[in-house]
C-alpha cells in the first residue's frame, strides 16, 4: 500500500497511478538479479530502474542510490531487500527477495575408488554456497576441502552440502577387492626335520592372515615367519577381508635329520708311528666323509678307520643328509708326542759347606713336567738353580710327558762349619745405641727365607750377639731397623768385622735418633 | 457518559472531552483524548446493541443469551471488518476506519481518526471547477475501492458518510467514514430487519432484500450495491442534485425497479451521464466496478469532455414524493427535510437517521 500525499488516497501496491488523482507513483520498472558465479559467497548483481522517482534507496546497507543503477550484493541467507522510491507526493516500497542459491558441489573426487587396506584414500571437494559440508561416516567437515579416509569395506561416501535453501549430495562408491596373495613361499621347499624355515608372503588388501597346517592355526602378521617342521606339511595361507577370502598353499617336504652318534679315537695322544683307530656311528645320512689333514675319504660304508700317527691333527667326520640338505660334522683331535729326555744335569760344585750354595744346571726336552727331587721343585726345561744343601744330598731331575718319563741325578756333599759360641761386644761408652729388639738374617740361597733372632741388650748396645743358626754362613744380611747391610761371613770372617758392622749400624741409628730429638726440641 | 469521564479501550485510556450528543440513528458521538499521547479522536457510543449485564436490563436467561449472542455477532463483525480495513488503510488516508473498538460495561464504543473537514456545502461543491469535483468523486471511488477489494460492502453510502476535506486552496478530497453497517459481499445480516441504510441511496436489490421481495437472496447484496448509491452521490456532487425521477417515484431505486431510466441535471456532462446510467443499472452485474470507473475517468482526462452547454431552461424538476412505491413516505420525507442541504458538519459522524426495519410493501 502506498499513500498519495497529494490527495491522501491509499493505493494498492500494484497501483502505478493514484486512484484518486492519477499522481504517478514511483515505480520500479525493472529489477534484475544475476548470480555472479565466480564468488564463493552468493553474490548477486542487482540492476534496477525507478521511474517517477526523485529519491531512491535500498535498505540492508546499500542506502541511497540513483534511480537507475546496479550493484553487487552478497548474501548469506535468504534476504529481503526493500527498494524505496519517492517523489513529490508518493513514496513506494518494493520488496524483493534474494534467494540463497542452493549449495553446489562442484567437484567431489577420490584419489582412487578401489580400496587398498591401510592406504588412505584422499578425498577432495569444492563446494559453493554451502553453510555446512557433511561427509557420511565422518561428520561435519565444514571449512575443509579434503580428507584422507581409511576404508575397510566396500562402501559409498556421501558428501552433502547444505544451506537453508537446500542441499546437494554427491556419492562416490568405493570397492574393496577380495584379498590377493601375490606370493606365498618358503626359503626352501625341502628341509631336514627340525630345521627352521622362513615362510614369506606378499598380500594386498588382507585384513587378517591365517596360517593353517601347523599344530594350531595361527593368525599371522608381517611378511614372514620362521617355523620348525618335523614332518612333511602342507601349509595354507588364508587372506581375509570384508569382501572375501583368498587362499594359497605351500607344501614342505621334510627329510630325516642326519646324526653322528659318536666319533672317537682309540687314543687321543700317541707317539709317533703309533697305530690310531678312529671309529664312529652315524644315522640318516646319505654320505659320510672323513677329513684328515687335507685328505677327504668317503667312509659311507665304514664305521672305523686306522692310520699311523705322524703328527697331531684334527679328524673330522662329515655326515651329509639326503640331497645334501644338511651337513653335520664332528671332530676329534689326535696329538702325537715324542719321548721325554733329561739331557743333562750339572752342579757348580759337587761339595759345599753349610750355607754355601751350589749352582745346579740342567737341560730337558719333550717334557710337560720337570721336578727337582727331593724338594719336588718344579723346573723349567732348561735353567740353573742355587741350592743350599745342609747335608749330603742327591739331586734328581725328573721329567715327564703324557706318555713317557726320564730322570737324571747328581750328588752334592756338604762339609761342616766351625762353631761360634759367644761374641762379646764392648761399645764406646759415650755412644749410646738405641734399643734393638731384633734383626733378621736372610738366607737368600733358599727359596723360603729363614729368620733367626739376634738378641741385643736393651738400652745400649750390642752386648751380646749370638748366631744360632745356621752354622754356616755365606752371606749374612744384618738389619737394624731400616739400616742394613750385607756382610760376608765365612770361616775366615773375623769376628771383629761382624762386630764392627753391627756397631756402625748402631751408631747410625743412634745419631739419627739424636738428631730427631734435637729437632723436636 | 459525560465530559471528563474515562474510558479504557484497547489502545489506552481515553478522556471524554465533551458530553456525548445524540446525532441521530443509534449512536451518540463526542471527542476523546487518548491519554498516552494526547491525540484527539472521534468517539462513537453505540446505543445498540447493549451487552447484558445491567440488572435493570436483565431478562430471562434465554433473553440474556440471545442478547449476548447478538452482541458477539456485532462485535465479531466489527472486529473482522476493522481488521481487514486496517490491512489496506492507515491513519491519515481517505478511508477513516476504526482506530479502536471496545466495550465498556454494557456499551460498545468505536474510536476513529478525527478529520478536520471543510464546511463546504454540496451546492458549493457542485460549483467547484470540474477537476476539483472530479477529485472529490475520485477520492470517494478510491476509498470505496479499498473496501470493495476486501469484499466489504460499505452499506450506507450517503453524503453524511463522506467528509470533504480541503487539502489546498484548490483541492478538496473526500473521506469515507462509518462502516458500522458494512458487511462482507453477499453476506448481509441474515435478518433483513437488521440491515440499516438510507432509502435515498438504496440499490434496487437492497430495497428488495429489505422489503423481502421474492427471488432476492443475501448473495445478491454485493459491493455493486454500493456502486448504485455511488451513482446517486456522483450526481449530487457534480450538480447538487440527485438523479431525476418521475414524479410518482420518490426514490431512484423505485423508478429503476420499474424499469425506467432516471434523468440527470443538465450540469452533468454526457460522459458522466453515460457512466451514471451504467452505475444505476437495475442489474448489479451491469454496473461497472470501481476499477472500471477509475479507468473511465482516466480515459477522459480532457477537460472538454466535462464541458456542458449553457444550461437550458429546465422544466421544474420533479420532486420525488412519498407516494411512490407505497413506502412509509412520511417518515422518509421528514428525514429528507432534516438532511437536505445541511452543511457537512466538521468532526462529526453523520447525523442522518438511518432506516432500520423492514419496509412495508
Amino acid at each position: 500500500m502506498w499513500r498519495c500525499t497529494r490527495c491522501e488516497t491509499d493505493n494498492a501496491d500494484a497501483d502505478i497511478l493514484c486512484n484518486g488523482c492519477d499522481w504517478h507513483s514511483p515505480n520500479l520498472v525493472t529489477f534484475e538479479t544475476t548470480l555472479i558465479e565466480d564468488k564463493e559467497i552468493p553474490t548477486y548483481l542487482l540492476k534496477w530502474n525507478f521511474t517517477h522517482t526523485t529519491i531512491a534507496s535500498i535498505d540492508n546497507g546499500i542506502g541511497e542510490v540513483s534511480a537507475s543503477g546496479e550493484t553487487k550484493f552478497s548474501i548469506r541467507e535468504k534476504t529481503k531487500l526493500v527498494f524505496s522510491g519517492e517523489n513529490e507526493h508518493a513514496k513506494k516500497e518494493f520488496s524483493k527477495v534474494l534467494l540463497l542459491p542452493a549449495p553446489i558441489i562442484e567437484t567431489f573426487t577420490a584419489s582412487e575408488i578401489e580400496i587398498r587396506l591401510g592406504k588412505p584414500i584422499a578425498l577432495s571437494w569444492l563446494t559453493k554456497y554451502a553453510d555446512k559440508v557433511l561427509l557420511s561416516d565422518f561428520g561435519d567437515l565444514t571449512g575443509s576441502t579434503n580428507k584422507d579416509v581409511l576404508l575397510r569395506k566396500s562402501s559409498s561416501l556421501v558428501l552433502t552440502a547444505e544451506n537453508p535453501s537446500g542441499k546437494q549430495e554427491k556419492v562416490i562408491a568405493f570397492t574393496l577387492p577380495v584379498p590377493v596373495i601375490a606370493d606365498f613361499s618358503s626359503d626352501c621347499r625341502k628341509i631336514v626335520a627340525g630345521d627352521e624355515i622362513v615362510l614369506s608372503w606378499k598380500t594386498s588388501n588382507a585384513e587378517k592372515l591365517s596360517l593353517i597346517g601347523l599344530e594350531k592355526d595361527k593368525i599371522i602378521s608381517g611378511e614372514n615367519k620362521k617355523i620348525i617342521l618335523h614332518k612333511a606339511t602342507t601349509l595354507h595361507l588364508k587372506a581375509i577381508n570384508e569382501s572375501g577370502t583368498t587362499e594359497k598353499q605351500l607344501s614342505i617336504d621334510v627329510v630325516p635329520k642326519p646324526e653322528i652318534k659318536f666319533l672317537k679315537l682309540n687314543r687321543a695322544i700317541a707317539l709317533l708311528n703309533n697305530e690310531i683307530e678312529v671309529s664312529w656311528e652315524a644315522v640318516n645320512f646319505a654320505k659320510l666323509f672323513l677329513l684328515m689333514d687335507e685328505d677327504v675319504l668317503e667312509v659311507s660304508d665304514k664305521t672305523s678307520f686306522k692310520f699311523e700317527a705322524d703328527k697331531s691333527k684334527e679328524i673330522k667326520l662329515v655326515c651329509e643328509s639326503i640331497e645334501k640338505l644338511k651337513t653335520i660334522s664332528q671332530t676329534v683331535s689326535l696329538r702325537v708326542i715324542e719321548k721325554v729326555s733329561v739331557n743333562f744335569i750339572n752342579a757348580s760344585s759337587l761339595y759345599t759347606i753349610q750355607s754355601k750354595p751350589v749352582l745346579l744346571s740342567w737341560g730337558v726336552s719333550n717334557a710337560t713336567e720337570i721336578n727337582l727331587l727331593p724338594s719336588k721343585k718344579k723346573l723349567e726345561a732348561d735353567g740353573t738353580l742355587s741350592i743350599l744343601p745342609s747335608t749330603k744330598t742327591v739331586y734328581v731331575i725328573e721329567a715327564k710327558n703324557e706318555l713317557t718319563t726320564d730322570r737324571k741325578e747328581i750328588e752334592i756333599d756338604v762339609l761342616p762349619l766351625p762353631t761360634i759360641s759367644n761374641i762379646h761386644l764392648v761399645t764406646p761408652p759415650k755412644i749410646k745405641l738405641p734399643t734393638f729388639y731384633e734383626s733378621r738374617v736372610k738366607y737368600p740361597i733358599t727359596e723360603k727365607p729363614k729368620y733367626k733372632f739376634i738378641e741385643l741388650v736393651k738400652n745400649c748396645f750390642v752386648r751380646k750377639f749370638t748366631i744360632k743358626e745356621p752354622k754356616t754362613l755365606k752371606t749374612t744380611f744384618i738389619s737394624f731397623n731400616q739400616h742394613s747391610e750385607y756382610i760376608q761371613i765365612n770361616r775366615e770372617t773375623s769376628l771383629m768385622k761382624i762386630v764392627s758392622s753391627i756397631k756402625s749400624l748402631a751408631e747410625i741409628e743412634s745419631n739419627i735418633n739424636h738428631f730427631k730429638k734435637e729437632k723436636t726440641k | 457518559m459525560r465530559k471528563g469521564d474515562k474510558l479504557i479501550g484497547h489502545k489506552g485510556t481515553y478522556t471524554i472531552l465533551k458530553d456525548f450528543e445524540v446525532t441521530g440513528g443509534m449512536s451518540k458521538v463526542s471527542f476523546a483524548k487518548l491519554d498516552k499521547d494526547s491525540s484527539i479522536y472521534f468517539i462513537k457510543e453505540f446505543l445498540s446493541p447493549k451487552y447484558p449485564g445491567d440488572k435493570s436490563m436483565a431478562g430471562s436467561s434465554a433473553t440474556v443469551e440471545k442478547r449476548k449472542k447478538k452482541c458477539a455477532e456485532f462485535e465479531s463483525l466489527h472486529i473482522k471488518i476493522n481488521k481487514e480495513i486496517a490491512k489496506k488503510s492507515a491513519l491519515g488516508g481517505n478511508l477513516i476506519s476504526a482506530f479502536d473498538f471496545f466495550r465498556n460495561g454494557t456499551t460498545y464504543f468505536k474510536v476513529c481518526e478525527k478529520v478536520d473537514v471543510s464546511s463546504i456545502s454540496i451546492t458549493a461543491v457542485s460549483k467547484l471547477p470540474f477537476h476539483q469535483r472530479l477529485l472529490i468523486i475520485r477520492t470517494i471511488v478510491s476509498s470505496l475501492k479499498i473496501l470493495h477489494d476486501l469484499e466489504i460492502v460499505h452499506g450506507d453510502l450517503k453524503q453524511d458518510n463522506i467528509l470533504i476535506k480541503k487539502i489546498t486552496d484548490e483541492m478538496y478530497v473526500a473521506k469515507l467514514i462509518d462502516f458500522d453497517n458494512s458487511y462482507f459481499s453477499s453476506k448481509p445480516p441474515a435478518n433483513s430487519e437488521e440491515v440499516v441504510g438510507t432509502q435515498e441511496y438504496y440499490s434496487p436489490e437492497l430495497a428488495k432484500y429489505i422489503i423481502g421481495a421474492d427471488g432476492i437472496k443475501s448473495k445478491d447484496l454485493t459491493t455493486q450495491s454500493d456502486v448504485f448509491a455511488l451513482g446517486i452521490l456522483f450526481s449530487e456532487y457534480w450538480s447538487a442534485e440527485k438523479p431525476i425521477t418521475e414524479k410518482k417515484y420518490r426514490y431512484v431505486w423505485q423508478q429503476i425497479l420499474d424499469g425506467k431510466k432516471v434523468t440527470y441535471s443538465s450540469k452533468i456532462p454526457k460522459v458522466l451521464q453515460d457512466l451514471l446510467d451504467r452505475m444505476l443499472s437495475i442489474n448489479a452485474k451491469d454496473r461497472p466496478d470501481l476499477s472500471t470507473i477509475i479507468s473511465i475517468f482516466r480515459s477522459h482526462e480532457d477537460e472538454k469532455v466535462y464541458e456542458v452547454g449553457e444550461p437550458k431552461k429546465e422544466a421544474k424538476k420533479e420532486t420525488p414524493t412519498h407516494t411512490g412505491g407505497g413506502l412509509k413516505g412520511k417518515l422518509f420525507d421528514k428525514l429528507k427535510e432534516v438532511k437536505k442541504e445541511e452543511p457537512v458538519k466538521p468532526k462529526e459522524e453523520p447525523s442522518t437517521p438511518k432506516l432500520k426495519g423492514k419496509l412495508i410493501k
